[in-house]
C-alpha cells in the first residue's frame, strides 16, 4: 500500500508545509510585502530549539510556547524600524524584496558567526522510536507532532482572525486597507502584530523542522523560503486557508512522486505548481488578480 | 582543533578578501642560486561562509598546518634549486560561490604569480579550477574533488591528493556485502556525478556477485525528507540499506530511520566517517550505533609514512593528543601539503610538467598518513583507500572502527545489527 | 442661536504634482445640518471629502473638526475625532460577512450607541448580517458603507453620491435617513448630482468650480445665480 502511506505522509507534511509559509503569507496579505527573510526565521528558530535542548534539555515542544513572545517583540520591532517605511514607499512590494533580501543576508551571516556553518539537529528519539499506526501504516511520530502542533496553529489563527475584533480588523485591512482606516482601524498597530505572529509561525515552524526536514544550517533560509513562497502561491496569495491547502498539494506531490518517480521529487511540486498558475492564476483559494 | 572553528569562520565572515603571508621574512638565507625565487607562492581559495565552509575551512586550516611546519623548518626543500625556499600563501574566500571561485581563480593563475595551484575543497568549487589550470598550464593540486568527469586523457594539468576517485570509494562496502551473503539491497543515491558514480560501482561490484539490488533509485540532491522513500524500501524488504549522498542527506536520512522505528541488518551512509562530530551531534548517538561508513584518516591509521608526520604524530601536533579534534578534513589538507611537498622535492625541473612528472615517479612507491599514493594515468587518485567502517556504541557516543577488507580490520563487523 | 460649527474648512487647497484640485475651499458644517456640494465633475468635491477625511494630506489651509485642529491627520484617527465619509465607489471588506464588517468599525471607531443589528436595520439590510459583503448589489453595497460609516459614531459625515444607482423607490428611504441622522445633531456633507435628491435631503448647498467654492446658499438661489448656471449648463 505505498499510495496510502504517500497519501498519509503527503498530508501531515502538508500540514508542516502549510504551516511553514503561513506567516509569510499573513505579512503579505495584511502589509504587501514579501518577507524574503521568512526561511531565515524558520532556520533561526531551529537554532532555537537545538541549542535549549542541547544546553538545558528543553524539549522542542516547549520551545514551540517559549519562542512565541520573543517572536511578538522581534516583530513589532521589525515592522516600527524597518516595515513600515517600505509599507509608505511608493512601491511596497518591490522595496520589501529589497529590504528583507538584505536582511536575509545580514541573518545568515550573523547565523553563521553564532552557530558556525554546522547543520544541527536533535535526535529524532525526542518523540519516540515506535512509529504510529495510521491505516495500517506504520507513521512516524514526529510527524503527527508536527502535523498536530501545524494543526492547533491553523485553528487559531482561525479563531483569532474569525472570532476576535483585532482579527476582525486583520481581516478588513487584507480586503481593503484604505476603507479599513476610513473606519478607523489602526494599520500600525494591526501591522505590527501581524508581523510578530507571522514570525512566531516561522519560527515554530523551523522548530519542527528539525524532525520534517532532518535538520537547520545557517544556508537553508532561501531554499526555505522559495519553499514557503511556491506554497503560498499555489494555495492563493492573502489567503491563510489556502496556505494550507496549498501545502497539502505540495507534500502529496512530493511524496507520491519521491514513492513512484523519486528522482523527480525535487521537480514535481513546482511542476503542479506551473499548472495551477497556468490554469487558475489567482492560486487555489486567491480572490483576485492583483496588479502589480 | 587549533582555533574554535566557529571564531575562524566568524573572522573569515569579515573579510571577503584574505591574504596570508606565513613566509619566514627575512630570517631565511638569501644566497640565490641562480633562478630561484624568493618563496615559494601556494594560491588557493577557502569557504568562509555558505554552504561548503564547514568542509573547507578545516580543510584550510590542515594546509596552513603543513606550510607553517615547512616554514619553521626554513622552508620547503625544492630538488631543482636543491635548497629549501620559504612558502608564501594567496588564499581568497570565496563564500561557497562557484561564480565567485572562478574569477578568484583567475586573478590567483593571471595576477598573484602562483607557482603552486590549490582549488577549494569538493567537486563543486574544484570544477570551474579544471579548465582554468588546463589553459594556463599549472598543474592543480586536487584536493577532494573526485568525480571522474574531472579527469580526462587530454589534460595534464590535475592530480588528486587526497581521496581515491569517487568511482572506487564503495568498492571495499560492495565485497563486503557479498563477503555477508547479502543478497536483498537497497540503494538510494543523490542525482549528481559524486553519489551517482558510487552508486554504480556497487551495482556492477554486486553485479559480479549476482545480486541485484532490490532497490535502486535516485533522489534530487537537495532532498532532506526520507521517511516516505525509507518506508517505500523497506517495503522491498532489504537486509541492506545504502543512502549515498551528502552529509546534507546524511543527517535526515539517519533521523527518519530512527523516527520510523526501521531496523535494517545493515545501513551504510556516506559521510559518518568524514564528519563524524557533526552527524552524531545531530542525530544522537543510538541514531549512528551499528551503521557503516566510509572509513577515512584519521581512524584509518597510517604511521608508517615516507613523507610528513604519520597519524598519531599528527594527532599529537595538530589535534593536541586528541582525535576528536583532527577531522578528515584537517588530514586532506595536510595531505596536499605533503604532495606538493613530494612534487617539489623530486622535480628535477622547476616546472609544473616537471612537478607532474616527479609524481608520477612517485606513484606506488610513496605513502603518507592519507595512505598510499597512487595515480591513474589521468591524474586520478585510485591508492588512499576508502576502507569499510561500523560505528560501535560506547558509554559516551560511538566510535569508528575499520571492519573491512579484514587486513585493515582493527575490529569485527556486527551484522546483522542488533 | 447658531450652533458652533462642527466642521469648519478655510482656505484649503490640494495640488497633484503642480495642478491644483483644491484651489482654496471654505466650507462651514453645523450640527443638525446637512448641506449639499455641488459641482460639474472635476470641480473637485471628492478631492475634497478625501482631503477632510485624510486620505491626502492638504498642500495648504485648515480643518476644523469639532473644535479641534484636523488638518492632515490620518483617517483612522479622525474617526475617532468624530468625522467619516462614504465612497462614492464602495468597497466593503469583501470576504468578511456583512455584520463583520459594521462590527470592525463599530470596535475600531468611537463608541456607537446602537449594536450592529441596528445600524443594518437602519441602513435597510436588517435580516442580511450573516451574508458575505461581497454577495450584496451596489445599492446595498452604499447602504452597507453608510452603515460601517454610522458605525463609528460620526458627528461629521461625508456621504458621497449615496444616491446614484439606487433604484427609484429607494430614493425616498435614503433622504429620509438622512434627514433622520441630521436631526439627531449630525452634521453632513452631501455630493450628489440627482437634483431632485439635492432638493429632498438639503438645507443648503455650496458649490464648486476649478476647485472654489463659487456659491454657498440655498438651492433656489444657487438657479438663479448666473455663474452657477453658467457653470452648470456650460453657457
Amino acid at each position: 500500500m505505498l499510495w496510502l502511506f504517500a497519501l498519509i505522509a503527503g498530508v501531515l507534511f502538508g500540514l508542516y508545509y502549510g504551516l511553514a509559509a503561513l506567516g509569510l503569507n499573513l505579512i503579505f496579505g495584511v502589509m504587501r510585502m514579501v518577507n524574503l527573510a521568512h526561511g531565515d526565521v524558520i532556520m533561526l528558530g531551529g537554532f532555537a530549539a537545538v541549542l535549549l535542548f542541547d544546553h538545558f534539555g528543553v524539549n522542542p515542544l516547549i520551545t514551540v510556547l517559549l519562542v512565541i513572545p520573543p517572536s511578538l517583540l522581534v516583530g513589532y520591532l521589525t515592522y516600527y524600524l524597518l516595515g513600515r517605511r517600505v509599507q509608505r514607499s511608493r512601491d511596497p512590494e518591490m522595496m520589501s524584496l529589497v529590504m528583507f533580501f538584505g536582511v536575509s543576508q545580514v541573518i545568515e551571516a550573523v547565523a553563521v558567526i553564532a552557530f558556525g556553518n554546522n547543520e544541527a539537529s536533535i535526535t529524532s528519539a525526542v518523540f519516540g522510536t515506535r512509529p504510529f499506526s495510521i491505516a495500517g501504516q506504520g507513521v512516524p511520530g514526529a510527524w503527527l507532532v508536527s502535523a498536530g502542533v501545524g494543526l492547533v496553529a491553523l485553528v487559531l489563527l482561525f479563531l483569532y482572525l474569525y472570532r476576535t475584533s483585532l482579527g476582525r480588523a486583520t481581516r478588513a485591512i487584507m480586503s481593503s486597507p484604505d476603507e479599513a482606516r476610513a473606519v478607523g482601524v489602526n494599520p500600525d498597530r494591526i501591522s505590527a502584530l501581524t508581523f510578530g505572529i507571522g514570525v512566531g509561525l516561522a519560527a515554530i515552524a523551523g522548530i519542527l523542522s528539525l524532525f520534517m526536514i532532518g535538520g537547520t544550517t545557517p544556508s537553508e533560509g532561501v531554499d526555505l523560503t522559495v519553499t514557503a513562497f511556491a506554497v503560498i502561491v499555489l494555495g492563493g496569495l492573502g489567503s491563510p486557508m489556502g496556505t494550507f491547502l496549498g501545502g497539502i498539494v505540495f507534500g502529496l506531490a512530493l511524496m507520491f512522486t519521491q514513492t513512484y518517480a523519486p528522482v523527480w521529487s525535487g521537480f514535481a511540486p513546482f511542476a503542479i505548481l506551473l499548472v495551477i498558475m497556468l490554469l487558475r492564476p489567482t492560486g487555489l483559494l486567491g480572490r483576485t488578480v492583483r496588479s502589480v | 582543533m587549533l582555533i574554535p572553528r566557529t571564531r575562524t569562520v566568524g573572522l573569515a565572515a569579515l573579510s571577503a578578501l584574505l591574504t596570508v603571508g606565513l613566509a619566514a621574512c627575512g630570517a631565511a638565507s638569501t644566497t640565490a642560486s641562480s633562478g630561484a625565487p624568493k618563496d615559494i607562492v601556494i594560491g588557493t581559495l577557502y569557504s568562509g561562509s555558505g554552504s561548503f565552509a564547514n568542509s573547507s575551512l578545516p580543510e584550510f586550516q590542515g594546509l596552513k598546518f603543513w606550510i607553517s611546519q615547512e616554514n619553521a623548518g626554513g622552508g620547503v626543500y625544492v630538488k631543482a634549486f636543491n635548497k629549501k625556499i620559504p612558502i608564501k600563501l594567496v588564499a581568497l574566500n570565496d563564500q561557497s560561490s562557484t561564480t565567485t571561485a572562478t574569477t578568484e581563480y583567475e586573478q590567483l593563475v593571471t595576477q598573484d604569480n602562483i607557482n603552486i595551484f590549490v582549488p577549494d575543497f569538493g567537486s563543486v568549487l574544484t570544477l570551474p579550477a579544471v579548465t582554468i589550470a588546463q589553459e594556463h598550464h599549472m598543474l592543480l593540486f586536487d584536493q577532494t574533488a573526485t568525480g571522474s568527469p574531472l579527469f580526462t586523457p587530454g589534460n595534464q594539468y590535475i592530480v588528486l591528493c587526497d581521496l581515491p576517485l569517487s568511482a572506487i570509494w564503495p568498492d571495499p562496502l560492495a565485497h563486503f556485502i557479498l563477503a555477508q551473503h547479502i543478497s536483498r539491497v537497497a540503494i538510494l543515491y543523490g542525482a549528481n556525478d559524486f553519489d551517482a558514480t558510487q552508486a554504480a560501482t556497487v551495482k556492477s561490484v554486486l553485479a559480479q556477485g549476482g545480486v541485484t539490488p532490490v532497490y535502486y533509485q535516485a533522489v534530487p540532491t537537495a532532498t532532506t525528507s526520507y521517511g516516505t522513500l525509507l518506508h517505500d524500501i523497506a517495503a522491498t524488504n532489504p537486509q541492506a540499506v545504502l543512502e549515498l549522498g551528502y552529509a546534507s542527506n546524511d543527517i535526515p536520512f539517519l533521523q527518519a530511520v530512527q523516527q520510523g522505528g526501521y531496523h535494517f541488518g545493515m545501513v551504510a551512509t556516506a559521510f559518518p566517517g568524514q564528519e563524524f562530530t557533526l552527524i552524531e551531534n545531530a542525530v544522537g548517538k543510538a541514531g549512528l550505533s551499528y551503521t557503516y561508513t566510509y572509513g577515512v584518516p584519521p581512524y584509518i591509521k597510517f604511521n608508517n609514512v615516507s613523507e610528513g608526520l604519520g597519524t598519531n604524530a599528527f594527532i599529537a601536533k595538530f589535534g593536541h593528543g586528541n582525535i576528536a579534534n583532527v577531522s578528515f578534513e584537517n588530514v586532506a589538507g595536510y595531505n596536499t601539503g605533503l604532495i606538493i611537498q613530494a612534487a617539489l622535492g623530486h622535480a628535477t625541473k622547476f616546472t609544473q610538467l616537471g612537478m607532474r612528472a616527479a609524481l608520477f615517479a612517485l606513484s606506488g612507491h610513496f605513502t603518507t598518513l592519507d595512505g598510499a599514493f597512487k595515480l591513474n594515468s589521468e591524474g586520478g587518485q585510485v591508492g588512499e583507500l576508502l576502507p569499510l567502517a561500523q560505528l560501535f556504541p560506547t558509554a559516551t557516543g560511538n566510535e569508528i572502527k575499520i571492519v573491512y577488507p579484514s587486513a585493515s580490520a582493527d575490529h569485527a563487523p556486527v551484522y546483522p545489527a542488533p | 442661536m447658531v450652533a458652533s460649527p462642527a466642521l469648519q474648512v478655510s482656505g484649503l487647497t490640494r495640488s497633484f504634482g503642480g495642478l491644483p484640485a483644491l484651489a482654496g475651499v471654505d466650507l462651514e458644517l453645523r450640527p443638525g445640518e446637512v448641506v449639499g456640494l455641488l459641482g460639474p465633475n472635476g470641480s473637485g468635491k471628492t478631492t475634497l471629502i478625501n482631503v477632510v477625511s485624510g486620505v491626502y494630506r492638504p498642500t495648504s489651509g485648515r480643518v476644523e473638526l469639532l473644535g479641534h485642529d484636523a488638518t492632515g491627520q490620518a483617517p483612522e484617527r479622525l474617526v475617532r475625532l468624530g468625522l467619516n465619509r462614504t465612497f462614492q465607489t464602495p468597497r466593503p471588506f469583501r470576504p468578511l460577512t456583512v455584520l463583520e464588517n459594521v462590527q470592525v468599525a463599530l470596535r475600531h471607531g468611537r463608541d456607537a450607541a446602537q449594536s450592529p443589528e441596528e445600524i443594518l436595520e437602519l441602513c435597510g439590510l436588517g435580516g442580511q448580517g450573516g451574508l458575505p459583503a461581497e454577495s450584496l448589489n451596489s445599492s446595498q453595497q452604499k447602504r452597507l458603507d453608510l452603515a460601517r460609516a454610522l458605525a463609528t459614531a460620526p458627528e461629521v459625515l461625508l456621504v458621497d453620491e449615496l444616491a446614484a444607482g439606487m433604484r427609484h423607490d429607494e430614493l425616498d428611504g435614503a433622504a429620509e435617513l438622512l434627514r433622520q441622522l441630521a436631526a439627531a445633531g449630525r452634521a453632513l456633507l452631501v455630493v450628489e448630482h440627482l437634483m431632485g435628491f439635492v432638493r429632498q435631503v438639503t438645507d443648503r448647498v455650496v458649490v464648486l468650480n476649478a476647485g472654489t467654492t463659487i456659491f454657498a446658499g440655498s438651492l433656489e438661489e444657487a438657479s438663479q445665480d448666473p455663474h452657477v448656471v453658467e457653470v452648470f449648463l456650460g453657457a
